[in-house]
Formats: structure tokens, C-alpha cells, sequence
């Protein structure tokens, strides 16, 4: 797990970065950095459930950002908390599209200990870039 | 923050030209001490002099004392827009949507209450729903949850939580009008159907609070408002929308973005402050949306109080009335709302954004219950769990700030900080031994809501005084809490 948390953006809410070689494993990465805010011991959490969602969007900031919030949105809505277990990003006629299966469990209070609850995606200081290295993506989440 | 481009009007206000930034339409105006000011992180100014980018933005943009930065307006952040020429913009309200406070009285005093506080506090713990994952009091059938969103507070009476007589005491009277389900996406429902009554996490709370002798600072007033006695114990909730809100926000936040520009030809430097013409299509099914969300935060508190009722009731085997339980008032601080108001001299219905900023009614004001007629409205101000909270009066003088004023002290430290600087369970057991009882679903939570991660709020009350804002009436100090 590798992600950053980055001061001086956000004093009440959660700035983070994550990175990866291409698009997949940048939004990989942002899901899996989602979770290990939220829970203490995100290893804990068992593939039993699984759900599969697609996004459209202009551009790879939007796309992270509809990415991210079908994570919180689910954590709420279904109680489940996810990863991506299979994710594919494609671009044509100018739109970014992405399919994602996602699997993980119910939230169990017992076993699942949060350190805080992640209740929006923001667009504020939002970004998508790219470099010699690969991809970096960084948001700020509500909590 | 720097304070170059900052001009003085007294000691408590400042104001911003609108020769700061290009396409400002007014000026920019924070109402705090020099000391406060250079306090706030530098994002506060930008995003300030960004909300008077706002079209139809009257007079000026407010900071409010415990400012600091958001997601589009600072938190603390007040605009009127001309509803006629102007926009609303979901990044003046905010993601918790009718986020807010709620205070109740009751006649208990701390002596009665400290040899049960712990069985007390636990059973709050137990009773009402807190942190994440846990399921609200109800859950809301689709049918249940369109007419939930429209009555508010009245819906909650309806079905058993709380007298009618509540409803005098909550801001707009628990039900603002013009929510319509129509305007809520599934998405939005789905996340908020298990989640009436309950009190989230993050910097919500429900805290059991005492007023001592030396900490009422208007008599008069507070006995209106129902302190009455040295020792009084009073509960305060802290909670809003929960996802509902949040999802809400989140939708139209998408929706104003992807038409902001193509249909009404409307550009902002910040994707947060994405807005529509309030009287377009998009800007009222919005505001219909914002509605249902502020009604389901009513509801979420009332019903969460009618727990409190019960729990005292149980441990101290007596009725919620004969322990003088009792609603003093229930407002909101992330809103947009239809208030007439005189700028230039001339009446008109502006529509108020308040993000982080609480409704402050003078006396006489229409919209306040009739026992506060002459005291002017009770403002609620939740502070820190470890330092106080505050019980303001709405007075005349903050007309120019459109009625308005602060609503906590306001975060100085990151959440990260926070939790690198404190402990929770060392926090839990010094608060412990400052007489301080807390329980909480997460302990790196609790750091990050240390009383040191917050400004002085004795310092942001001082200001919100002194630049006219509001009259503080009373501290309350906590000496109970629980945190999701």
C-alpha cells in the first residue's frame, strides 16, 4: 500500500496521492488508499461480496473522482467495503471509460476497526498527472 | 494568513478590495482579531475572494470568525445572491448539508448527574447510533423516506419521536418548505435509508455539558433560553445529513460542472464553486434536493433527542418532563435560504449561503419562536470536546453580515497533525481525569477532535462579540461526550 498524505491542503478533511506506472494501477492504488484511511486493519477485510460498476467521464480526473465515489458510495449504501479486483480503462471518441469488479464484505464493527469515515469525494486541489515515471493522482477526501 | 492586502475597518473586521483579484464583483469582508486572521491558512483568502466571483452576489463575502478553508467558500463563508440574477452553488452550503446543533435544558444539576455520568454516557453510547456502519433508529421504506424528506422534524413527531411543541424550537420550524423528492437521485436515497437517527462520526457529537454561575454572561437572556441554575446540565448534538446529504451534494456538484458552462455560459475558477442561475432548472432542482437533505437533518436530530429523552429517563427514573428535558433550539450552519433583508436601503429576498456560518435573528425578527422574541435567536456554538461550547443571542448589529455568525472554533491542525500530536486513549483517560467522560467508536477519531487541534474559542467568541455578530450568553462545559 502506497500513498501519501499531504499537509497543508486540507485542515479539516484528508488530502492523499497515490501513483502508479499507468491508469489501472493509479486508480487501484487510490481504491486501496480509500480503504486503509478509513480502516485501521484493512487487511481484515474478506472477498465475499462482489459488485461491478462502470464510469464515464471527459477526463482522468473526473474518472478518479467517479471512481472513488462509487467506493464511498457503496461503503454507505450497501455497507460494503471494497477493493477493485479487475479494472480496465479505455478512451475513445475523446471519453474515458471504466469498468471495474470489485469485491469485499459487509462492514462488521466487530472485526473492521475505522479510524475515520470517508464521506465524499471533493474536486478541490483534484489532479491527474503524468510524468516520465507514470501517473499521479491526488484528492481530497470529506470526512 | 498574510494580512498585506488586507485593509482594517476596526478591530474585528477587515475587508479585502475588490481590486484584489480581477472579476470580483463586491468586496471581501472576515470578521475577526488581526491575530485570528493571520491564524487562518492561506486558501481562506483565495477561496474568500473567489466567492465574490459569485453573479449576483450582493454587498459583500463573509469570513467569519472561525474561518478557515473549505472546498469552494471557506468554512465560515456567507454570500447573498440576488436569487433574481444570481446562482446557487452547492460549495456554499457544503457536503453535510444542514449539518447543525441542538441544545436541550434540563433540570438536572451536575451534582445529581456525576455520580451516574458513566452509566449515563454509556448508555447514550449504547442507545444512539454512532460511527460507521452502525444503522440508524429506522429504516426508511421509499414511500416513508418522500414524505420523510419533505416534512423534516414533523415527520419524525409523526412517527413517535417528540411533542409537536419541538417544532417552535427548531430553525424554520423543523420543515423547510420546497423539498421535493424529485430532485433526489436514487443514489442519494439509497445512501440515506438506514441512517435516520444517527449521529455519523468524524467532528459530530453528542456531548452532556454544564453551565456554571460565572459562565453566564447575560442572566436575563439565558433564563429565556432556560438556564436557570448554577450547575444546569444541558446536551448538545452535533450531526447533519449524513450520506444523503453528502451524496446529494455530490451529485449536483457533477451536474453543475458538466452545464455550468455550455448551457449558461457560467465560468468559475473552482470546480467547488460550480453554480446555476438559482431560478434555472438545474439551480431549483438543486435547491429542491438541498431541501430534502436540510429536512432529513431536522429529522436525524429530533429523532436522536428522543433517544436522549429516553435514556435519562431510564437512568433516572423519572419522566423526560419531570427532569425538565426540554428543547431550547436546533440550528443549522451549512444552508441556502430565501431571507429578506435590507441592503442599500431596500427590502428584498436574498438567498443566504452559509457554510459553516449559523443563522443569528435579532430580536423582533419574524422566524424566530415567540419566547425568543425579545431575546433575540439562540445561536448554538459547538466547540471543542475539550474546551466549551457557547450560547449566543442573535442581535441588530449583525445585520451587515446578512444576520449572521460563527458556528464552532474552528480547526488549526490537520487531522493528520492532530493524530500525530495526541493520543486517544491517553486523551481519553487525561479528559477522564479533567472530569470529562467520553466514548467513542474510534480512538485515532478522538485525536483528531483534541481540544488542541481546535482554535480558542473563548477568542473566536470574543471576536464574533466584538465585531457584532452575536451576544454570548453562556459557555457550556463539557463533562460528557460521545463521538462516532
Amino acid at each position: 500500500m502506497v500513498f501519501e498524505i499531504l499537509e497543508g491542503i486540507s485542515r479539516a478533511d484528508i488530502a492523499f496521492r497515490v501513483r502508479g506506472r499507468d491508469p489501472v494501477e493509479l486508480f487501484t492504488a487510490g481504491a486501496e488508499a480509500l480503504l486503509s484511511i478509513m480502516l485501521k486493519n484493512p487487511e481484515t477485510v474478506l472477498k465475499k461480496s462482489s459488485v461491478s460498476f462502470t464510469c464515464e467521464a471527459a477526463d482522468l480526473e473526473m474518472l478518479y473522482f467517479d471512481f472513488l465515489s462509487e467506493f464511498i458510495f457503496h461503503k454507505d449504501s450497501d455497507k460494503l467495503l471494497l477493493l477493485p479486483e479487475q479494472l480496465a480503462i479505455t478512451r475513445s471518441n475523446g471519453t474515458y471509460r471504466l469498468s471495474c469488479a470489485a469485491s469485499g464484505e459487509a462492514i462488521d464493527r466487530s472485526r473492521h476497526l475505522f479510524t475515520v469515515d470517508i464521506k465524499a469525494a471533493t474536486m478541490h486541489n483534484l489532479s491527474v498527472t503524468r510524468d516520465d515515471t507514470g501517473f499521479s493522482a491526488t484528492i481530497v477526501v470529506d470526512v | 494568513m498574510k494580512t498585506g492586502s488586507i485593509n482594517k475597518i476596526h478591530d474585528y473586521l477587515y475587508e479585502i478590495p475588490e481590486t484584489y483579484k480581477h472579476g470580483m464583483r463586491v468586496p471581501a469582508r472576515i470578521y475577526a482579531s488581526l491575530q485570528l486572521i493571520e491564524n487562518m491558512d492561506d486558501a481562506v483568502l483565495d477561496q474568500l475572494t473567489n466567492v465574490c466571483l459569485l453573479p449576483g452576489i450582493m454587498k459583500h463575502a463573509l469570513c467569519m470568525p472561525d474561518g478557515h478553508s473549505g472546498y469552494g467558500f471557506p468554512i465560515g463563508g456567507v454570500a447573498a445572491i440576488d436569487p433574481d440574477t444570481g446562482v446557487i452553488s452547492p460549495g456554499g452550503i457544503g457536503f453535510d448539508i444542514n449539518c447543525g446543533v441542538r441544545l436541550m435544558a434540563t433540570s438536572l444539576t451536575y451534582d445529581e448527574v456525576k455520580p451516574r455520568l458513566k452509566t449515563l454516557v454509556q448508555a447514550l453510547f449504547n442507545q444512539v447510533p454512532s460511527g460507521v456502519g452502525s444503522d440508524g433508529m429506522v429504516r426508511l421504506k421509499p414511500d416513508d423516506f418522500d414524505e420523510a424528506m419533505v416534512l423534516g422534524a414533523r415527520w419524525a413527531i409523526q412517527n413517535g419521536y417528540g411533542s409537536p411543541t419541538d417544532l417552535d424550537f427548531i430553525e424554520e420550524s423543523g420543515c423547510m418548505k420546497g423539498a421535493d423528492p424529485r430532485a433526489v437521485s436514487d443514489r442519494a436515497k439509497s445512501r440515506g435509508k438506514d441512517q435516520a437517527g444517527s449521529l455519523g462520526s468524524g467532528n459530530h457529537y453528542l456531548e452532556i455539558q454544564v453551565v456554571k454561575e460565572k459562565n453566564i454572561f447575560d442572566k436575563k437572556i439565558a433564563k429565556q433560553f432556560g438556564i436557570v441554575r448554577d450547575n444546569q446540565i444541558m446536551v448538545m448534538i452535533h450531526s447533519g445529513s449524513r450520506g444523503f446529504g453528502h451524496q446529494i451534494a455530490t451529485d449536483y456538484l457533477k451536474r453543475f460542472l458538466s452545464v455550468m458552462g455550455p448551457k449558461y455560459g457560467l465560468s468559475m475558477p473552482d470546480r467547488e464553486l460550480a453554480c446555476a442561475p438559482f431560478h434555472s432548472d438545474d439551480g431549483q432542482n438543486y435547491y429542491r434536493a438541498m431541501n430534502c437533505a436540510i429536512n432529513y437533518a431536522f429529522l436525524n436530530r429530533q429523532m436522536m433527542m428522543h433517544s436522549v429523552k429516553n435514556v435519562f429517563a431510564d437512568i433516572f427514573k423519572k419522566s423526560p418532563e419531570d427532569l425538565g428535558l426540554r428543547l431550547v433550539y436546533d440550528v443549522c450552519h451549512n444552508t441556502a435560504k430565501l431571507e429578506r433583508h435590507t441592503i442599500d436601503g431596500k427590502e428584498k429576498e436574498i438567498l443566504i449561503h452559509r457554510k459553516g456560518a449559523t443563522r443569528a435573528f435579532a430580536p423582533g425578527m419574524e422566524g424566530i419562536p415567540d419566547r425568543y422574541r425579545t431575546t433575540g435567536q439562540p445561536v448554538l456554538i459547538g466547540g471543542s470536546m475539550e474546551t466549551g461550547s457557547y450560547l449566543l443571542a442573535g442581535i441588530p448589529s449583525s445585520a451587515d453580515a446578512f444576520y449572521s455568525t460563527c458556528h464552532g472554533s474552528g480547526r488549526v491542525m490537520s487531522r493528520h497533525q492532530a493524530k500525530s500530536s495526541f493520543n486517544g486513549r491517553e486523551l481519553q483517560k487525561q479528559m477522564e481525569q479533567r472530569g470529562i467522560f467520553i466514548l467513542t467508536s474510534s480512538f485515532p477519531g478522538l485525536a483528531e477532535e483534541a481540544g488542541g487541534a481546535y482554535k480558542d474559542v473563548d477568542e473566536v467568541i470574543q471576536a464574533t462579540e466584538r465585531g457584532g455578530l452575536s451576544r454570548a450568553v453562556a459557555k457550556l462545559l463539557p463533562i460528557g461526550n460521545i463521538k462516532g
